[in-house]
């Protein structure tokens, strides 16, 4: 009973498909979802692509809204499917966007006070081994720059280090502010490899080579914005209240 | 034809739907709007059939004309839900 109580508790923390990795007629299904109302809503282009290795890989990308991770999946193939990390939500059972995610799955959340970095870890490997594709937002929150990124969390390639797969920058430009038909750019740069990276001098110069590759994909320069920008209200529609307040208050 | 009606009839009631969603955060997220329009347009959504289309075409939003066209969708699911009330297709 006891046992039966304890992973009940586990699933309605961490959402019951949060590991799958697998490309099933539910994750073809999202993905097809995804792809039409992004492609619908915005302007969506890719580049890149091309110099995607073979899986599995680590995605490094940039984070300006809600819209991200979709905006991502809506310009890559079905395979390899991409599972991601670091929602920091762990109750998935409140609130109509942590059912939908719940739902889905194919995401590692990591909240520090209730999650072990131990156990994301593990979860990690197991994508590696299923030949999946990991992605991480290594800012770890919502910047409002688009020519700019955050300081990247501690240890953004510490996952790709430690099973030795190869870790692809991407930057997705123009997602900061949103409107209907907007455009917005999803780059991929040439992979980094970091099978020979040993130590830890190798690891920080790895982390900001990978910095730098994210950092060589941004625009020069901030986008102009025009005046009249329909449906505006998308900028927000994903973001959650911490980042829309942040964004209101702090500096852009 | 009834099927085909009725497919078409619940395809635009939830596109319906969205575009009255659409129209209330779009007049909500409007910063050039002063606090009266704001109110009058926010207002207007009890007769949303009239007034998507008039904020759409009038309103200056600044909508493409995809959206222009979608904002007649409301008014056109009210009419075939009013056309299934009166027995227009039976």
């Amino acid at each position: 009973m006891a046992t039966i109580d304890v992973a009940k508790e586990r699933v309605r923390r961490t959402g019951p498909r949060e590991l799958s990795v697998e490309v099933t007629p539910r994750y073809r299904l999202m993905w097809g979802l995804i792809r039409a109302v992004v492609r619908l809503l915005f302007d969506v282009r890719a580049s890149g692509l091309e110099h995607w290795p073979k899986p599995p890989f680590q995605l490094v990308a940039n984070h300006h809204n809600g819209w991200d991770p979709m905006l991502v999946i809506s310009v890559v193939p079905v395979e390899p499917r991409i599972t991601w990390f670091g929602p920091r939500e762990a109750d998935f059972s409140r609130g109509f966007k942590n059912h939908v995610m719940a739902y889905f799955g194919g995401m590692i959340p990591y909240n520090p006070d209730r999650t072990t970095l131990t156990s994301a870890v593990r979860a990690v490997r197991r994508v590696f081994e299923a030949r999946g594709v990991l992605g991480i937002f290594a800012e770890g929150r919502i910047g409002f720059r688009e020519a700019k990124l955050l300081e990247f969390e501690e240890g953004a390639a510490a996952f790709a280090v430690t099973s030795g797969v190869p870790v692809v920058p991407c930057a997705i430009v123009g997602s900061t502010d949103l409107w209907f038909r907007k455009r917005v750019e999803v780059r991929f740069g040439p992979p980094i490899w970091t099978d020979a990276v040993r130590g830890r001098e190798a690891r920080a110069a790895l982390d900001v080579r990978i910095r730098e590759g994210v950092a060589a994909l941004l625009p020069d320069r901030e986008p102009r914005l025009p005046a009249r920008r329909p449906l505006a209200f998308l900028t927000n529609l994903l973001n959650g209240a911490e980042d829309i307040a942040r964004r209101r208050s702090g500096p852009r | 034809m009834l099927p085909v009606i009725w497919t078409l009839f619940a395809v635009l009631a939830l596109g319906g739907f969205l575009m009255i969603a659409a129209y209330w955060l779009d007049v909500q997220d409007r910063p050039d709007l002063s606090v009266r329009a704001r109110i009058g347009w926010s207002a207007a959504v009890l007769v949303f059939p009239f007034s998507i289309p008039a904020y759409a075409f009038a309103g200056g939003p600044g909508w493409p004309t995809f959206l222009r066209v979608a904002s007649l969708i409301p008014a056109v699911a009210l009419a075939l839900f009013f056309g299934f009330v009166f027995g227009v297709f039976s």
